[in-house]
C-alpha cells in the first residue's frame, strides 16, 4: 500500500472558505463606522440638540436614513469587491508544487515547490477564531531569498489537512514516489489511525520517547483551565481535530510559569519604568518653578507616577499573559509545534533539521528569578508582513518563556533528543583572566553610551552658553544664561548619578561576563555562552555554521585574544553569534574544527 | 598558530583600488569644493567659505595620499586566500584582522564579476555566497577566477539547498 496518501486532489482548484466574503467587509465596516462616529462627533451632537429643540421632524429622519443608507451602500460595495476577489482566489496542489491564485485585475500566482516547504503555520485573529477560520502561511526553506505563501480564510480542519498533505507530498517528492488521493471523506473526525496515515516517516535517529512531562512544566494552569473552551474553541466552521502523527513529547505552562513569565517580560517592565521616570522628570522640572505647587506635586505626584507605572506594567503584562495563554509545545514526528494565544491564536512549527540554533536567554529580572527563556533560531521569511510576525521571525521560535534553570536540560532532552550530545556548559572552557580588565574598561568607558551622551549634552550646552551667547545682549540670550546658571548644578548632579549607575551596572555585567562566559565545541555542536546581568547561551549545530570567523583589533592582538564568530542563516538576513576575547590559539582551533 | 593562507591577489588589483578610490574621492571633493566656492563667492559668507575651501582641499589631499599611496600596499599585503579541497580560507583587514573559514559544502552559489575597471586590467572578482553571508575575492586574473568559480560551483552542487 502506498504510504503517501493525500486528501487534496492533485491539480484541482480549491476555494478558500466563504466567510472571506462577509468577515472581511464586516471588519472594514466596523472600522469605517468607528471613524465616522468619532470624526463627525460634533455633527451628531448638533443633530441631537436640533432634535431637543425642534422635536423629531422629517429632516432628522432624512439625515439618519441618509447616514444609514450610505453605510449600507458602502458595505454592499465592499462586500461586492470581496466577493469578486473571492471568485478569483483559489489554491491548487499541483504535481510538483503548491500554487495560490489571486487578483481580480492583476492576476497573481504564487508557487511553492514541495521540497522547499519548511513549515506550515496558521494564525487566527479574534473574529477569525469565532468563525473557525485562519490564515495559513507556508514558509520556504530557501537561503536568503526566502518567501512565504499566505492563504487566507481556510477552516482549521482544512489548515491541518493542508499541513499534513504538504508534508506528505514533500516526503513523496523526496522519495520519488507518486502520492495517492484517498478523498477528503477519509479524514472526517479522526477516522485515520495515528501513524497509519502518511506523514513524513519518523527518522531513524528518533527514539520513541514516552510523553513524560518535565517536572514543573507539565501541569496545566488556571488560565488554561478556566479558558479551556476558549483555547480549544474551533469556531463555527472549524471542524473536528484531525489525527496526525503521534506526539512524543508535550508540555504547557504551569500557573507559576505563566504568571511569572508575563510579569517578568522585559517589555511591560521597561514601559512602566519609562512612564514612571518621565513623570518624575516632569515633576522635577515643575518643582523648580513654584513653592506651593511643588508641595502639591510631592504629595500627589509621586504616588500618581507610581500608580501610573504599575497600571502600564500590569496592562502590558496582561497582554503578554493573553499571548502566552494556552501555550502548548509538541514534538510530533520530526517537527516541533508551538501553539499559543487566548485571543489571537498562533500555530507555528519547525522541522528539527531546520533549527539553526537553540537559544537560552535570561533578562536581568529573570536571571534573579533563576529562570530562562528558550527559543529556536530559524530562518525568517521576508514576506511576513505584520510587525509581530517580523519580530518573531527575528527572535526565533519561542518554545518556553519561563523555565527553571535546572529543568532546561531535561526539557531540551525531551523535545530535541537529536541535540542530546550537545556540549555541557559546565564542561566548556572559561575565558582567560586578561579578558576581565579589558571588558571592564570596554563596557564602562568606551562603550558606555550613558557616559558619552551625558558628556556631549553637557558640553554642547556649556559651549552654546559661553561661546555663542556670551556677548549677546538680547532678552532670550540673557534668560538662557540665567537658566544655565540656575540649573547647571542639578544637571551635572543628574549626569554624575546616571554615569555612576551605568558604570556600576556595566562593571557588574563585565565581571559576571568574564567569570562565567563559556565556549566550547564537540563533534557536532558549538556552544557560546555570553554571561552578564542578562545572559545568552547558544548551541549551534556545526552544519548550520555557514562560515567561521575570527576577528581581532590591535589591543586584542597585543594580549593574543580574538573574537569568535559564527555566521548562521537564522533571522531575516542572518544572525552572527559571537564571543569576545577567546585566546587566539583557540580561535585558530575553532577555524580548523570547521574545516 | 594556523599559518596564513598561501595565495595573494593579483598585484594589478592595487591599481584597480587606486583608480576606484580616486574616482570616488574626486567626485566628493569636486562637490564639496564647489559648495565651498559658492559660499566664498557670496559677500556675506566670504570668510566661512574661504575657510571651508582650504579645509576641504586639505582633507581631499590627505584622502588622496591615504587611499592612493598608503593603503593599497598594506591592504594588498594583508589580503590572502587559500583554496583547499574542503574549504576556502580568507584573511584580510588592517586594523581589525579577520579570518574566515567557509566550508565549500555550505556554499550556495558562486559568481564572477567584472566591472569596467577590472576588465581593463583583465581581472575579475569571485563572490562566494552561503545561506548567511557573501565573501568576495577581488582582483584575480580572469583564468584563476574562473578556475576558482568552477571549483566552488562543483562543491556547491553537493551542498544541500535546505538550510
Amino acid at each position: 500500500m502506498n504510504p503517501y496518501t493525500v486528501t487534496f486532489e492533485t491539480g484541482r482548484h480549491y476555494k478558500v472558505h466563504k466567510s472571506y466574503i462577509w468577515v472581511g467587509p464586516l471588519i472594514a465596516l466596523v472600522v469605517v463606522i468607528a471613524a465616522v462616529l468619532l470624526n463627525g462627533a460634533s455633527g451628531w451632537v448638533q443633530l441631537i440638540l436640533f432634535i431637543q429643540e425642534e422635536g423629531f421632524r422629517v429632516e432628522v429622519l432624512t439625515v439618519v436614513l441618509g447616514a444609514v443608507g450610505s453605510f449600507v451602500l458602502l458595505w454592499l460595495v465592499i462586500t461586492g469587491l470581496y466577493a469578486l476577489a473571492y471568485k478569483h482566489m483559489s489554491y491548487v496542489f499541483g504535481p510538483l508544487e503548491f500554487s495560490f491564485y489571486s487578483g481580480v485585475f492583476v492576476k497573481k500566482r504564487v508557487h511553492m515547490p514541495y521540497e522547499k516547504v519548511q513549515s506550515v503555520n496558521h494564525r487566527a485573529s479574534l473574529i477569525q477564531r469565532l468563525v473557525g477560520v485562519c490564515t495559513v502561511t507556508i514558509d520556504s526553506a530557501g537561503g536568503s531569498a526566502n518567501k512565504a505563501v499566505r492563504v487566507p480564510y481556510v477552516t482549521l480542519q482544512t489548515a491541518e489537512r493542508m499541513r499534513n498533505d504538504l508534508f506528505v507530498r514533500k516526503a513523496a517528492a523526496a522519495a520519488g514516489v507518486p502520492v495517492e488521493y484517498i478523498g477528503d471523506e477519509a479524514v472526517a473526525v479522526g477516522a485515520a489511525a495515528p501513524g497509519a496515515r502518511g506523514g513524513a516517516p519518523v527518522p531513524p535517529g528518533m527514539p520513541p520517547v514516552a510523553s513524560a512531562p518535565v517536572p514543573g512544566a507539565g501541569a496545566p494552569n488556571i488560565i488554561d483551565d478556566a479558558f479551556q473552551p476558549v483555547g480549544d474553541w474551533r469556531g463555527l466552521y472549524g471542524g473536528a481535530v484531525l489525527a496526525e502523527e503521534p506526539v512524543t513529547f508535550e508540555y504547557s505552562l504551569s500557573n507559576k510559569e505563566l504568571v511569572l513569565a508575563s510579569i517578568s517580560h522585559p517589555g511591560p517592565l521597561a514601559a512602566g519604568l519609562i512612564v514612571a521616570l518621565s513623570l518624575l522628570v516632569c515633576m522635577g522640572i515643575a518643582l523648580t518653578q513654584n513653592d506651593w505647587f511643588a508641595a502639591v506635586l510631592l504629595a500627589f505626584g509621586v504616588p500618581l507616577a507610581l500608580v501610573a507605572a504599575i497600571v502600564v506594567w500590569a496592562l502590558g503584562s496582561l497582554g503578554i499573559l493573553l499571548g502566552y495563554g494556552g501555550f502548548k509545545v509538541r514534538r510530533r514526528g520530526s517537527r516541533i509545534e508551538v501553539e499559543r494565544g487566548l485571543i489571537t491564536r498562533n500555530f507555528s512549527g519547525i522541522d528539527v533539521d531546520r533549527i539553526q540554533y537553540v537559544e537560552v536567554r535570561q533578562s536581568v529580572f529573570r536571571r534573579l528569578l533563576r529562570h530562562s527563556e528558550l527559543s529556536l533560531g530559524r530562518i525568517g521569511t521576508s514576506s511576513q508582513s505584520s510587525s509581530e510576525n517580523k519580530e518573531s521571525a527575528a527572535k526565533g521560535l519561542l518554545i518556553h518563556p519561563f523555565v527553571a534553570n535546572g529543568s532546561v536540560d531535561a526539557l531540551l532532552d525531551g523535545l530535541l533528543p537529536e541535540f542530546a550530545d550537545r556540549p555541557a556548559r559546565d564542561a566548556c572552557a572559561k575565558l582567560p583572566p586578561k579578558a576581565l580588565g579589558r571588558n571592564v574598561r570596554r563596557r564602562c568607558l568606551w562603550f558606555n553610551w550613558v557616559l558619552w551622551t551625558a558628556l556631549i549634552c553637557l558640553g554642547c550646552w556649556a559651549l552654546t552658553i559661553y561661546l555663542i551667547l556670551a556677548d549677546d545682549p538680547t532678552v532670550d540670550a540673557v534668560r538662557a544664561q540665567l537658566v544655565f546658571d540656575h540649573l547647571v548644578g542639578i544637571a551635572v548632579a543628574i549626569a554624575v548619578v546616571a554615569v555612576v549607575l551605568s558604570v556600576a551596572y556595566y562593571a557588574v555585567s563585565a565581571v559576571l561576563w568574564a567569570r562565567h562566559s563559556r565556549y566550547g565545541w564537540n563533534k557536532r555542536y558549538l556552544l557560546l555562552h555570553n554571561d552578564g546581568l542578562s545572559t545568552v547561551l547558544r548551541i549551534v549545530p556545526r552544519t548550520k555554521i555557514q562560515s567561521g570567523i575570527t576577528r581581532d583589533n590591535p589591543f586584542q592582538r597585543r594580549v593574543s585574544l580574538t573574537t569568535l564568530q559564527a555566521a548562521t542563516a537564522a533571522g531575516v538576513n542572518r544572525t552572527t553569534v559571537q564571543l569576545l576575547d577567546v585566546p587566539a590559539a583557540q580561535g585558530a582551533a575553532y577555524l580548523e574544527w570547521l574545516e | 598558530m594556523k599559518p596564513m593562507p598561501a595565495n595573494q591577489l593579483d598585484p594589478r588589483v592595487k591599481a584597480v583600488w587606486r583608480i576606484n578610490d580616486a574616482i570616488w574621492i574626486t567626485i566628493c571633493a569636486v562637490a564639496a569644493l564647489g559648495c565651498a566656492a559658492l559660499l566664498a563667492s557670496l559677500p556675506e559668507t566670504e570668510e566661512v567659505g574661504g575657510l571651508l575651501l582650504v579645509g576641504f582641499a586639505i582633507v581631499a589631499v590627505a584622502l588622496y595620499i591615504i587611499f592612493l599611496a598608503v593603503l593599497p600596499p598594506i591592504r594588498f599585503a594583508r589580503w590572502r586566500y587559500e583554496v583547499s579541497p574542503d574549504y576556502l580560507d580568507i584573511a584580510k583587514g588592517i586594523i581589525w584582522r579577520k579570518r574566515y573559514t567557509i566550508p565549500f559544502i555550505r556554499v550556495q552559489n558562486t559568481d564572477t564579476r567584472q566591472g569596467p575597471i577590472l576588465r581593463a586590467f583583465h581581472l575579475a572578482s569571485v563572490t562566494v555566497s552561503t545561506a548567511a553571508d557573501e565573501h568576495e575575492i577581488p582582483g584575480l586574473d580572469a583564468q584563476t577566477a574562473d578556475a576558482l568559480r568552477d571549483k566552488a560551483a562543483e562543491f556547491a552542487r553537493l551542498a544541500r539547498e535546505d538550510v
